[in-house]
């Protein structure tokens, strides 16, 4: 008999279709996501055994990332080509923050450096190239190439 | 307050500018030896961009990965606002820790002073354990 009244209560909320419980939900991800834009290349100035970046036109780029912690930051080998037998006696990069949102790299960053991202956002980088020949220049094309990578964080 | 909704949510999804690709976090079981992972590779730089895809080994990007793998494809241009899928197999092999890390490397012009940008997704492998006979 006592069973009775927890019947009746069941079979009321049973009837009643569980509106008090019912709820509504929607849910998407985002995706995790870093990419790199406003990327451009500089010009290089050689005179005697010297080779600089110029100072009107140095490579630039900007580094957008989408989720705190989720992304490293690293500075490549700066990879010389050029003419002839001519090799880079000494090299100095410095990668300098124009602006952005990450605290990263204090003022310059060197070859292989690596911070992490922590804050959302963009960041804005110009690339300084000074090297030396081991020769005197000679006529032909010289490139430095430096890299620049955005690297998902392993969990 | 629908154009706001939209406004918000483009704000939300992935930059709508730059390389990039997505998912930044794969796994990957090997089955026979081998594993495949895929990610999509998209440019939306401004212009026509060519990217080759690379695998490391650490996470500082210094060590390339030491076996076998194909991608296909390796090497490809995008157009402006445009995406692809890319493939890659990696075969078994003893040096693989349980991570890697993906790539796609833009391809700078060949003068000058030139940058690669890079963008890497983080790979983490599991092993069928074989039944014991």
């Amino acid at each position: 008999m006592k069973k009775t009244p927890l019947a009746i209560a069941i079979a009321a909320l049973a009837f009643s279709g569980g509106a008090a419980a019912e709820s509504v939900s929607a849910t998407t991800t985002v995706a995790s996501t870093c990419a790199f834009s406003n990327t451009s290349q500089g010009t290089l100035v050689v005179s005697g055994t010297n080779v600089t970046t110029d100072a009107g036109n140095k490579p630039t780029t900007t580094v957008t990332q989408n989720d705190p912690a989720g992304f490293d930051l690293t500075v490549g080998t700066a990879t010389p080509t050029f003419p002839g037998s001519l090799t880079m006696a000494t090299k100095n990069i410095d990668v300098v923050k124009t602006s952005g949102s990450n605290p990263v790299f204090g003022s310059t960053a060197n070859e292989g450096d690596v911070e992490t991202l922590q804050n959302v956002g963009s960041d804005v980088f110009d690339f300084d190239f000074t090297a030396t020949l081991s020769d005197s220049a000679i006529a032909g094309t010289y490139t430095i190439a430096s890299e620049m990578t955005c690297v998902a964080a392993g969990g | 307050m629908i154009r706001l909704i939209i406004f918000l949510l483009a704000f939300l999804g992935a930059p709508a500018w730059g390389h990039s690709i997505s998912p930044s976090q794969l796994k990957a079981i090997f089955v026979n030896g081998k594993a495949m992972v895929s990610f999509e590779a998209s440019n939306v730089l401004g212009h026509a961009s060519e990217f080759e895809v690379e695998i490391y080994a650490d996470n500082k990007i210094e060590k390339p990965y030491p076996g076998k793998f194909t991608a296909k494809p390796s090497r490809f241009w995008l157009q402006n606002d445009s995406a692809r899928t890319v493939r890659v197999t990696i075969e078994d092999d003893e040096r693989i820790s349980k991570r890697l890390w993906v790539c796609t490397a833009s391809v700078p012009p060949a003068d000058g002073a030139a940058l690669i940008t890079r963008v890497c997704s983080h790979v983490k492998f599991y092993r069928m354990r074989r039944p014991d006979v």
